[in-house]
């Protein structure tokens, strides 16, 4: 008896032991992850915004938040994240902006292709500690939707919740195959982690890819609903849309929703193809359709022509006159759609005072070797700050010439110069023109603010 | 219903209770085959309606042959012809009408294109193969045609090997079916090795290889390393793939106290292509060696060229019988091509090189081999293959070299299960306390390594 029960023991001691090996990797919450959430609900407190504009990088980069208030009259913040989707919208939405005692009245949903209702992307990887900072100790919605666990099949809720081990995946799998790629890395000198997947990126781009080669079930996925997996209705029931909808209404918070326009469809609009097939023109029908039925709005910029591929700098990314041009574009699609303006409420109104450059005092202090300073205490509150790095609208004159990249980082502005600065806290971080020293150079400094017409 | 979602756990859970609470075998095997055809028409339920059509057919035939000797060639005549033609319906009506059109088109006849929007029920050729050894098995008077129907439905439908094998023949399972099962707690116990085996080969190590695999084969002009790469990450998804549902349909056997025959027999070991296809699909091989290659002729043929056109009709069979694609006849009779070449060396057979470094080279001979016939089989289309094999650079530096490195790599290391899993097999007592370790180890890989969105078993499609 006893021998016959050794084996299955033994079996059992290695499950907890491997269990028990592996506990510290445990992942805490990601500091930076919590610390951008507790940045959003200080903002709240603090800033008390009326529109909150929610989304990913694309938003981040393509929306300048003070143009955007002072264009509308009302005050907006934009909360965002790089590369997050439905998931991290849906735990902003309920565990932020709903329950804060200074909710907003509105927030507006940024979108890109049919992500708006795919609660499964981005939610593993990278994504999940922004998830994790987010999310409750019980969120039940987002275990079934985006991570698919149901706590009703009971052995799945076993393995994949309740055993520790399954926690460690997040770990083990991805830091397995990362060693393996800075090996090889190494082994072929071409550099480390960055450089393979770079490579791995490259080799395998979309344009080296035969779309006439995808099986039928990688086309349906991207492309036509040959099954109901991709009717609009399906899609609905497995997305937080509606949940997000009913939340938003108990609030009283508004919802409109907005579909950026990424630049491959700028590429084909100047190439003369089509921006998107039949399957995405019906869905974007459907979409609008359900949302205005539920009292929301659905804006979408994909086939606008004014934002063309010469508005992109990196990739999806609007570059500064892109997101000039987008956030024009934003706050006139939404005239008529906010919230009222106050009259007592202008926003930023204290820059429109400024009319013509205001002549930036010396010294100026090297805070580090071609890096410059000065005190600005009076414009702190529309500087460029951890929540949005492209925020201020202060542009740097050097004898009245304009000089630039603004909002760089100061890493940049340290080891590049040449012009470059940031408005950042209370003061003004830049090199000069020519990297010499400004308080010895002759030149004069001055500032203003490029406002919206 | 698929091995690898919680859903086919719970039924065999509950299918396991049932079935060891019922007594009788009579009762066990209606339970068995009420399960069977739920676990087959669980997500497309007129998928029974074939299955049961092929078995009332084959079920009528084999009686038929027994009660009118003068008509057995008809009657035989009639079960190829429904099950062969069902087959034929499903799998290849598409394939064979676009060849006649491209046929006639080439000929200077335009035809318009008659295409049917059929949908392949999974598992259809593995049942016709399986069901066609009963009825040629009682043609050839191996075997007593079964009254019991419910004995011969389950024999067709027996769930654990429906949709991808083991192939089993009449004479080997029937009798099993026949026989009271007595509970075994040895038996049964054996079975979970089995089981974890199996899931860790499909979700550890094929489901993340595939990955590999697929992206290599999208590619426009992949380079002659990545497609190495590619095809070495193919050929262990394939084994690991096929041989992880063998494993799991023999363990869930086992647990209900059936046993299945072996598919797999470390074919990558092999050192001739006899020897690969004695190790390869096994239930397959040795069907077409006794359902088709001797009734050809076989090796009793009369001359070489005969013998090799017995080959080439046997293994462009065996090749069309895995897809609707000309790749994949292409691939059989690439296979057809290898076996008559290494016959005329005096390679065929039970050979054996003398010495350990002959038996090195013709391992690594053939393994290459091997995998050249995996990138036919893989490839989307001949045409495709053809393209990137023509216009094809090595890719030694740069971007090529640094992704065939790092998928070469991270193929070794997902395929290591495989080859710890072989090395324990031949060395380590089943249930010796190394065993219970490794398959402890194995249970946690799969949590840690499992593919977040698996795939399905690759010979599902056949």
């Amino acid at each position: 008896m006893l021998k016959r029960l050794a084996s299955p023991t033994l079996f059992l001691f290695t499950l907890a032991a491997v269990t028990q090996a592996l506990e510290p990797l445990t992942p805490a919450l990601d500091p930076e992850a919590v610390r951008r959430v507790e940045d959003y609900r200080r903002a709240l407190a603090m800033e008390r915004p009326r529109v909150v504009l929610l989304g990913n990088s694309m938003l981040g980069h393509g929306v300048n938040e003070i143009h955007f208030s002072m264009r509308t009259g009302v005050h907006a913040i934009k909360m965002w994240d790089g590369g997050v989707a439905a998931a991290w919208n849906h735990l902003m939405i309920k565990n932020v902006l709903a329950e804060h005692p200074n909710r907003p009245e509105m927030v507006v949903v940024f979108f890109t292709d049919q992500y708006l209702t795919d609660a499964t992307f981005r939610v593993h990887g990278q994504y999940k500690p922004r998830l994790d900072a987010l999310r409750r100790p019980v969120e039940p919605l987002l275990d079934q939707l985006a991570y698919q666990k149901d706590r009703r099949d009971a052995l799945a809720y076993l393995i994949t919740d309740l055993w520790p081990l399954d926690r460690k995946r997040e770990i083990v799998k991805p830091g397995v195959e990362r060693f393996v790629k800075h090996r090889i890395g190494r082994a072929l000198e071409m550099g480390g982690l960055g450089e393979v997947d770079a490579a791995i990126d490259r080799v395998f781009a979309d344009s080296n890819l035969n779309v006439a080669l995808f099986s039928k079930a990688q086309i349906e996925a991207m492309t036509a609903p040959a099954d109901d997996r991709q009717d609009f209705g399906t899609l609905l029931n497995r997305s937080f849309l509606s949940s997000d909808i009913a939340m938003a209404q108990r609030a009283g918070i508004r919802l409109a929703f907005v579909r950026i326009k990424r630049v491959t469809a700028a590429e084909a609009q100047q190439a003369g193809r089509a921006v998107q097939n039949d399957y995405m023109s019906r869905y974007v029908a459907d979409l609008r359709t359900y949302l205005e039925s539920q009292g929301s709005l659905l804006l979408d910029f994909t086939q606008d022509p004014r934002l063309r591929v010469e508005h992109y700098g990196q990739g999806d990314h609007l570059n500064e006159q892109g997101r000039l041009l987008f956030t024009a574009m934003l706050a006139e699609a939404l005239e008529g759609r906010l919230p009222e303006v106050r009259g007592d409420d202008a926003p930023f109104a204290e820059l429109a005072q400024v009319r013509e450059p205001i002549i930036l005092e010396g010294p100026f202090k090297e805070n580090s070797p071609g890096m410059w300073s000065a005190p600005l205490p009076n414009w702190a509150a529309c500087s460029s700050n951890p929540r949005d790095t492209y925020r201020s609208v202060l542009e740097l004159l050097e004898d009245g010439t304009p000089l630039g990249p603004r909002n760089a980082f100061m890493s940049d502005i340290r080891s590049h110069g040449a012009g470059r600065y940031v408005h950042w806290g209370g003061f003004v971080y830049f090199a000069t023109s020519d990297n010499s020293d400004p308080n010895t150079n002759g030149r004069t400094y001055s500032y203003r603010f490029t406002l919206p017409p | 219903m698929i091995f690898t979602s919680f859903v086919f756990v719970y039924f065999l859970a509950a299918v396991t209770v049932a079935y060891w609470a019922l007594r009788r075998k009579s009762l066990q095997n209606v339970l068995l085959l009420v399960a069977s055809y739920f676990f087959y028409g669980y997500v497309h339920p007129w998928f029974c309606w074939l299955i049961a059509g092929s078995t009332i057919l084959d079920y009528l035939c084999g009686l038929g042959m027994a009660r009118f000797p003068r008509w057995r060639g008809s009657l035989l005549l009639v079960s190829l012809t429904g099950n062969l033609g069902m087959l034929g319906v499903f799998k290849y009506f598409n394939f064979f009408a676009d060849n006649v059109v491209a046929a006639m088109h080439g000929l200077g006849f335009e035809m318009s294109p008659v295409t049917a929007r059929l949908f392949l029920p999974v598992g259809i050729s593995f049942y016709t193969f399986q069901t066609l050894s009963y009825t040629i098995d009682i043609y050839r008077g191996l075997l007593e045609p079964r009254r019991n129907f419910v004995d011969f439905a389950l024999f067709v439908a027996f769930f654990p090997q429906l949709v991808a094998g083991p192939i089993e023949r009449a004479t080997h399972f029937l009798p099993q079916i026949e026989t009271p099962r007595r509970w075994n707690t040895d038996v049964f116990m054996s079975a979970w090795p089995l089981l974890i085996r199996g899931y860790l080969k499909k979700l550890v190590v094929a489901d993340n290889v595939a990955v590999y695999a697929d992206k290599v084969y999208l590619l426009d002009q992949p380079t002659a390393l990545l497609l190495a790469a590619g095809t070495l990450a193919f050929a262990v998804q394939i084994l690991a793939d096929f041989s992880a549902y063998t494993d799991i349909a023999r363990g869930a056997a086992r647990l209900l106290g059936f046993e299945l025959m072996e598919n797999f027999d470390s074919p990558y070991l092999a050192i001739s292509p006899s020897d690969f296809w004695r190790r390869w699909h096994i239930s397959f091989s040795t069907w077409i060696r006794d359902y088709v290659y001797i009734p050809l002729g076989g090796s009793r043929a009369g001359s070489a060229l005969a013998g090799a056109l017995i080959v080439l009709a046997s293994m462009g069979l065996s090749g069309l019988w895995h897809g609707a694609a000309w790749h994949f006849v292409v691939w059989g009779l690439y296979h057809a091509l290898l076996l008559i070449i290494y016959r005329q060396l005096g390679m065929s057979g039970r050979w054996r090189p003398a010495t350990r470094l002959g038996f090195a080279v013709a391992w690594a001979v053939m393994f290459l081999l091997t995998l050249a016939g995996w990138a036919i089989f893989r490839a989307p289309s001949l045409t495709w293959l053809a393209e990137a094999v023509s216009q094809m650079r090595l890719g030694l530096r740069g971007d090529p070299l640094v992704v065939a490195s790092t998928i070469a790599a991270l193929v070794g290391l997902y395929a290591a299960p495989l080859v710890v899993s072989l090395v324990l097999s031949r060395r380590a007592s089943r249930r010796g306390p190394v065993s219970a370790i490794a398959f402890g180890l194995a249970v946690c890989l799969i949590v840690l390594f499992a593919q977040e969105r698996g795939q399905d078993f690759i010979y599902f499609q056949f």
